[in-house]
């Protein structure tokens, strides 16, 4: 079968900084692949030279056995889409939730807009009532509705999520994952997510990948996460930070 | 035992062209030399209670409340200036983001010199000397180093730490965290975390834990008040969180997903009109 995303020594470098080293992963159809680590460890860089905004320097990107060059070509770029970690930065605070929804479809060229944009707004539990107003009018959680909308009105394949609930609150944040878990279903999507919270990641995702430095420390199922069948000792020290602040940990003085 | 901070009926509102928009809407609660916890989502009335003890509301919002009693001190009563004085010398609050809650352009050391000499008559040296042992009591393994950096130049780890250590250095009796961990990695957090702890329990402050994430209070407190719609619904020993009565609390305990359950989907909070009363 052939992997809906498969990479290949991916490398990405800004300079002299390498931000990504030689990765490897490969994701089946339909599958949620998870990928945790702290802040510098390349995580949302991997997403982003998926997605196409962040130059690849080494190594290959395959989505759905096709090879992702220099160039890609508008079809590349509509079967993979993002959903940004801040519902408050990514929406354009000046376009109404339709505009957004629309600017997507016209530079795909997609017919039907109007039915689009309804269905889609339908689909992630807005309706029709929100189609007219500005984001600065919508809570968190409702623009993050909105993004993911926006992500999926396009139809493609994989959906990457960068921290997509991070910025929520707790009940919201169940509330927006109940939403991609049901999407997924319902539309056969291949989830790769990227999050720092290793009880949100194992919700959510089949298998993992735990990065440091911009380098894969291990890769493995949720399950055995939950387990504790861990082999590096970096995974077990996130998931020992999981577990909360415990007062004997202050003995260290 | 006196209580440090006693806080009766606390209101704080504030007024806009389309109404009054009612932040806290009486709360009390006492504080002795303990952790408290105050927990709730956006929009509680947590962080606005914190900043009603401290003196930082916004300049238009107007507070009221039947006690508002800081070691003797009526803060309600107390001029601009008394409240200045207490502000970083006996209250001391430590900010979300040290991105953005440090200064810029002037280093660390300068940042922290700077509050001890508005508090206390020292000189230069002596205060230089006492920011270095600040920071070492921080955990920051080079504080030479780090005195002459800006913060750009640091990690969030490391400028949480530095904030704790300017906060501390002036020996508050009192302490505002307000979400002092959420802008860092989870295993920064602990160690932050775990120098609060040390710092508070050694000096006997008296310590205001602000934060949206209800376990990771629980952890750390030794009591929970938590707040919904500006109100408190709940109050509880920490230990005891699992006993907790109010809906909102259970919910919000619930719909957190948890490393080794599988609850598919979440179980989400059907939030009732009746607990904003």
């Amino acid at each position: 079968m052939t992997p809906a995303l498969a990479i290949e020594g991916l490398g990405v470098a800004f300079d002299d900084f390498v931000a990504l080293e030689d990765v490897s992963l490969s994701v089946a159809p339909g599958e949620s692949f998870g990928l945790v680590g702290e802040s510098g460890s390349g995580k949302s860089t991997l997403l982003r030279a998926v997605a196409g905004v962040t130059p690849v320097s080494t190594g290959a990107i395959a989505v759905d056995g096709m090879i992702l060059g220099k160039r890609r070509d508008k079809a590349s770029y509509r079967k993979v889409q993002m959903v940004f970690q801040d519902p408050y930065g990514s929406l354009h605070p000046r376009q109404t939730v339709d505009r957004l929804l629309l600017e997507p479809l016209a530079i795909h060229g997609f017919d039907d807009t109007e039915g689009r944009i309804v269905h889609a707004l339908d689909e992630v539990g807005l309706g029709s009532s929100f189609r007219f107003r500005y984001s600065h009018q919508l809570s968190g959680g409702q623009r993050q509705r909105v993004a993911i909308a926006r992500a999926l009105i396009l139809e493609p394949s994989i959906l990457l999520l960068d921290e997509p609930t991070s910025a929520l609150d707790a009940s919201v944040q169940a509330e927006v994952l109940n939403l991609l878990e049901q999407l997924r279903a319902a539309r056969q999507l291949t989830f790769v997510m990227v999050s720092h919270d290793l009880a949100v990641v194992t919700h959510l995702c089949d298998r993992l990948m735990v990065m440091q430095n911009g380098r894969p420390v291990e890769e493995l199922a949720s399950a055995d996460l939950a387990a504790g069948k861990v082999t590096q000792d970096y995974t077990r020290g996130l998931l020992a930070a999981s577990k909360g602040f415990r007062r004997e940990r202050s003995g260290w003085s | 035992m006196r209580a440090l901070l006693d806080v009766e009926d606390l209101r704080v509102s504030f007024p806009t062209r389309t109404g009054v928009i009612e932040a806290v809407r009486g709360v009390s609660f006492t504080l002795g030399r303990e952790r408290l916890g105050i927990v709730g989502e956006s929009g509680s009335g947590k962080s606005q209670t914190g900043r009603a003890i401290m003196g930082l509301t916004a300049e238009h919002g107007v507070i009221a409340a039947g006690k508002l009693d800081f070691n003797g001190t009526d803060l309600l009563k107390a001029s601009k200036a008394e409240r200045r004085a207490l502000r970083g010398k006996r209250i001391a609050m430590v900010l979300q983001d040290p991105k953005y809650s440090l200064n810029p352009v002037m280093t660390i050391g300068r940042q922290i010199v700077e509050t001890l000499r508005t508090h206390e008559p020292v000189g230069r040296a002596e205060a230089k000397r006492r920011a270095l042992d600040m920071l070492a009591a921080v955990q920051i393994r080079d504080p030479e180093r780090v005195f002459g950096l800006y913060p750009h130049e640091v990690s969030g780890g490391m400028g949480q730490r530095a904030m704790i250590a300017m906060m501390l250095i002036a020996g508050p009796e009192l302490l505002i965290a307000d979400e002092p961990t959420s802008a860092l990695d989870v295993t920064v957090q602990l160690d932050v975390l775990g120098i609060l702890n040390h710092l508070v329990a050694e000096r006997g402050m008296g310590l205001i834990f602000i934060s949206h994430d209800l376990r990771l209070v629980s952890s750390f407190c030794d009591r929970v008040i938590v707040m919904y719609a500006g109100r408190i619904v709940e109050e509880l020993p920490a230990a005891r969180l699992s006993d907790a009565q109010h809906p909102y609390t259970r919910g919000l305990l619930n719909c957190m997903p948890e490393i080794g359950t599988e609850r598919h989907p979440l179980p989400v909070l059907d939030r009732k009109p009746e607990w904003k009363t």
